[in-house]
């Protein structure tokens, strides 16, 4: 029975020993956003302790209830915050810092959550194709038959640009639109982004949707360059809607035990330093304006970005998953 | 029997035991909870077709699985134990080794040698001048057929093994007989050896399909729509809790079935061990031209692509990628895995002999014995779905504890388990603890209970009887399942992937997200770390087969 509660209070005071730290829930992979942490740890001596998750952060956190370790869910997608909103897991943040680093469309309008970077989803073509996209649209288009790969349907960022072709076009529109770009495919959806790349280098397709910043990954990587280097960047939409953009962001969780370390990383994360680790390390477009670009994403040139609010956009995401169910996107 | 039989009860070791017991049982109770609380109403967003799509995939990947690992498992047992043919002796155990891959590993080691971009189809299209996809068909390996191909690679072992011991164990008078009569050796496979060797067959096919029902990481990376993969993406990625476990209910249908084939099957090896007669060496049949060549190959294709292949090219890609993988991240994750596992091991081998224990030599209530049955039950249920079992009551518990502290004591409790590596460990023992306490269960079975009731007649302790008589006999048994007991859980993918604690990746999850991510080179290095880990059970039942073989070349 001793040893029984010797562990207990071991478990008890283990749990409780660490003060000066800081714990995030991320959806980002541990190596894109580690370089971060690392120079917030050096810089204020907060541990900054990490859990990383690709799906299920909403149910642990509901699980886990008042006593929950988590400070920060650290996110993609607009979605995903979306969801954490409406499941009351979070709380505001009044701070000065974060209301001036970044602007008001890319953060909740009761300071929920927080955008810290934009994405393109950015359409890539091979650079021996006969023929010329400009368009999301034109993915659908049969001169493309045999010739698109793209990932899981279902995965949140096809979903977030379907739910934008949703919100521009119509839901009829983009059934139809669905029903083509599946007899386009070349093989069922599969593969990340960068699979999508590969697949166009190897001659298996010629064109695909990617987030913009994994081509300028690829670019820097020894074994992926040439990969990347077999493709054509286009940002679509230019004489339409713009460019679907999606966000990465960063949420306060309701219990956080850790609140003021918290805040304290979440600034540092929107302030000059923070910004510009991110745009040259990930290659993102930082939220900051005042930040400059990464080499690597400067060279793409601006283009004109979808403006419309992404919380519009996020509210169709229920319905277009059901429509890719009931379309069988994926099988 | 009568009460002098049982030992003193030892109240702690008793209050451990039914704790321990009640502990492994509430995972599985709480799915069960979970089924018949669940409320109606519940296809809002997830209509039949879609159960109908995860039904009938589950179906086609259990009967294809099925059917090849029987294919693959019987026909090598049979040839190895019965037929001389060049190198037997080695195809022996070697036909174990492909038990040494994870399927979620061989998997991602396929897709990347079968890639559009990879070796194989590189080479074909410029031996055959092809220019492009279209000019050729390749089979996609992400595919159903393709999950059931790299499954059946690494789960035949099961079939073999138990097939090949119940062949060596089989009548040799009959076998004998059967050859006087001149039956040809097709005519005494099908009338002597298959009926005899039929409940082990049957235990070793219940148990690789456990596994392929297990399995997330293939489906996952396949994109194959099983129900694990259903239950898991409804519970854990949309939170929809009511269709899961309707989802849940329609998987306990299958669960129920493996599990009841496997124990009918175990029930009947005891039957028809003890009827057996093991007196002289096994007649075996040469195989002379042809056929030898035949047997040779037919034994060679599953060794091949099972082991050989993603084998030799996870070395090629480690050491290609060695910079890559050779990371402090790699280093610590290894450390993770050992301490983990060691320490699993250890605890889930104390936990199985106190339930052998409590089992034997303790009168045990109706209610305790219930949980210890149910708490056998872990290794049929999917670890993704075990883990949702897990983190529900344990999270309950614990916010339940802190607000009575804080009402009693003032004290903030927290978390204190589902945050450490104890959570991940408790996992594992729902899981694991069949395979000390079935090991330990049937090797104590050697000793008539009539053992302990003279002994403790004649006036020795209890504690003397179990160090005496019991431990020489369970010590073999427990070395066994501690060395089985750590490779699963160096191996196991689901539960850890969702049950970890803050900065903390094992080689498994490594594997995993790297693997997820197309980066092949990065995950090799630990990938091929796992597999090597993996040949240990095969060395050990190597070891146990050729000792109950010389059993009969020793009479």
């Amino acid at each position: 029975m001793k040893f029984f509660f010797l562990i207990f209070g071991f478990l008890f005071v283990y749990s409780n020993i660490f003060a000066n730290e800081v714990n995030v829930y991320s959806y980002r992979k541990p190596h894109l956003v580690a370089p971060l942490f690392n120079k917030f740890e050096k810089d204020t001596g907060i541990k900054v302790n990490t859990v990383f998750a690709e799906k299920g952060i909403v149910q642990r956190l509901k699980n886990e209830g008042k006593n929950s370790p988590a400070d920060l869910i650290f996110t993609v997608d607009i979605g995903r915050l979306d969801d954490l909103k409406n499941n009351d897991l979070l709380q505001a943040v009044n701070s000065n810092a974060l209301n001036k680093n970044i602007p008001d469309f890319l953060r909740d309008k009761d300071s929920m959550w927080f955008g810290l970077t934009s994405r393109a989803r950015v359409i890539v073509i091979s650079k021996k194709s006969k023929h010329t996209i400009k368009n999301y649209e034109d993915l659908a288009d049969s001169k493309f038959k045999g010739k698109v790969c793209i990932r899981s349907a279902k995965h949140p960022y096809m979903v977030g640009l379907f739910s934008s072709l949703s919100f521009h076009l119509g839901e009829d529109q983009l059934k139809s639109y669905l029903t083509d770009l599946k007899s386009n495919l070349v093989r069922k959806p599969q593969g990340n982004d960068r699979a999508q790349v590969k697949a166009i280098y190897s001659g298996l397709c010629e064109v695909s949707v990617i987030n913009h910043y994994y081509l300028a990954l690829m670019l820097n990587d020894k074994v992926q360059k040439k990969w990347a280097d077999s493709v054509n960047v286009i940002f679509p939409n230019q004489s339409t809607f713009g460019t679907h953009m999606n966000i990465s962001g960063v949420a306060l969780a309701k219990n956080a035990p850790n609140k003021k370390n918290a805040i304290m990383l979440m600034e540092f994360l929107s302030s000059p330093i923070g910004q510009s680790l991110y745009s040259t390390a990930n290659n993102e477009y930082p939220v900051n304006s005042k930040i400059d670009l990464s080499d690597t994403i400067v060279t793409w040139g601006n283009f004109i970005k979808d403006q419309t609010a992404l919380s519009k956009i996020a509210s169709f995401r229920k319905t277009v998953i059901k429509i890719i169910d009931d379309l069988n996107i994926n099988n | 029997m009568n009460k002098a039989f049982y030992l003193e009860p030892n109240k702690y070791f008793i209050s451990i035991t039914v704790f321990a017991s009640f502990l492994v049982a509430l995972p599985i109770l709480s799915i069960f909870m979970n089924l018949y609380t669940s409320g109606q109403g519940l296809f809002n967003f997830f209509d039949l077709s879609t159960i109908k799509i995860y039904l009938k995939t589950t179906f086609f990947l259990l009967l294809g699985v099925g059917f090849l690992v029987l294919l693959l498992g019987v026909s090598t047992a049979w040839f190895v134990t019965m037929t001389n043919f060049p190198f037997v002796k080695f195809f022996e155990w070697s036909l174990l080794l492909p038990l040494a891959f994870p399927s979620y590993i061989v998997a991602f080691t396929y897709t990347d040698l079968l890639d559009y971009s990879g070796p194989i189809q590189t080479f074909l299209r410029s031996y055959f001048e092809w220019s492009s996809y279209n000019d050729y068909y390749f089979p996609n390996l992400r595919s159903l057929g393709g999950a059931i191909i790299m499954m059946s690679l690494v789960l035949y072992p099961y079939v073999y093994l138990l097939a090949r011991t119940a062949f060596l164990e089989q009548s040799v008078n009959t076998l004998e007989i059967s050859k006087n009569l001149g039956k040809s050796p097709m005519q005494s496979f099908f009338d002597v050896s298959l009926p005899f060797a039929r409940p082990a067959i049957v235990l070793g096919l219940s148990l690789a399909l456990m596994e392929s029902l297990n399995d997330f990481g293939t489906v996952e990376f396949f994109a194959v729509p099983t129900l694990t993969q259903g239950i898991y993406d409804l519970w854990i990625g949309s939170g929809d809790y009511a269709s899961g476990t309707r989802l849940a209910s329609i998987m306990f249908i299958f669960v129920f079935i493996l599990y009841f084939m496997e124990r009918a099957g175990r029930a009947k090896i005891e039957i028809y061990q003890t009827v057996s007669s093991r007196l002289s060496k096994l007649p075996k049949y040469t195989l002379e031209g042809w056929k030898k060549n035949i047997v040779f190959i037919l034994c060679l294709i599953p060794l091949f692509f099972g082991f050989l292949i993603p084998f030799i090219f996870l070395l090629y890609l480690s050491f290609t990628y060695f910079d890559y993988g050779y990371t402090s991240n790699f280093i610590s994750a290894m450390f993770n895995t050992f301490y983990l596992s060691f320490l699993s091991a250890i605890i889930i081998c104390i936990v199985g002999v106190m339930v052998v224990y409590s089992k034997r030599v303790i009168r045990l209530n109706k209610i305790v014995r219930f949980l210890i049955n149910i708490s056998s039950m872990g290794y049929a249920i999917p670890g993704a779905v075990l883990a949702v079992g897990i983190i529900i009551p344990i999270n309950f518990f614990e916010n339940s504890f802190d607000n009575l502290m804080q009402k009693v004591l003032g004290l903030n409790t927290g978390l204190f388990v589902s945050g450490t590596i104890f959570i991940l460990i408790f996992g594992y023992l729902v899981r694991f603890l069949i395979i000390p306490s079935g090991q330990i269960e049937s090797s104590l079975k050697k000793i008539p209970p009539t053992v302990d009731m003279f002994s403790r007649s004649v006036g020795y302790s209890s504690f003397t009887v179990m160090k005496k008589f019991h431990f020489p006999l369970i010590k073999g048994a427990l070395i066994t399942s501690f060395l089985l007991v750590f490779v699963d859980c160096v191996k196991e993918l689901p539960i850890t992937l969702l049950l970890r604690p803050f900065n903390f990746e094992t080689l498994s999850t490594n594997v995993y997200l790297f693997a997820s991510d197309e980066m092949y080179g990065h995950a090799s290095l630990g990938a091929l770390t796992i597999v090597l880990i993996g040949i240990i059970p095969v060395i050990i039942m190597t070891k146990l087969i050729s000792k109950s073989r010389s059993k009969y070349e020793h009479s």
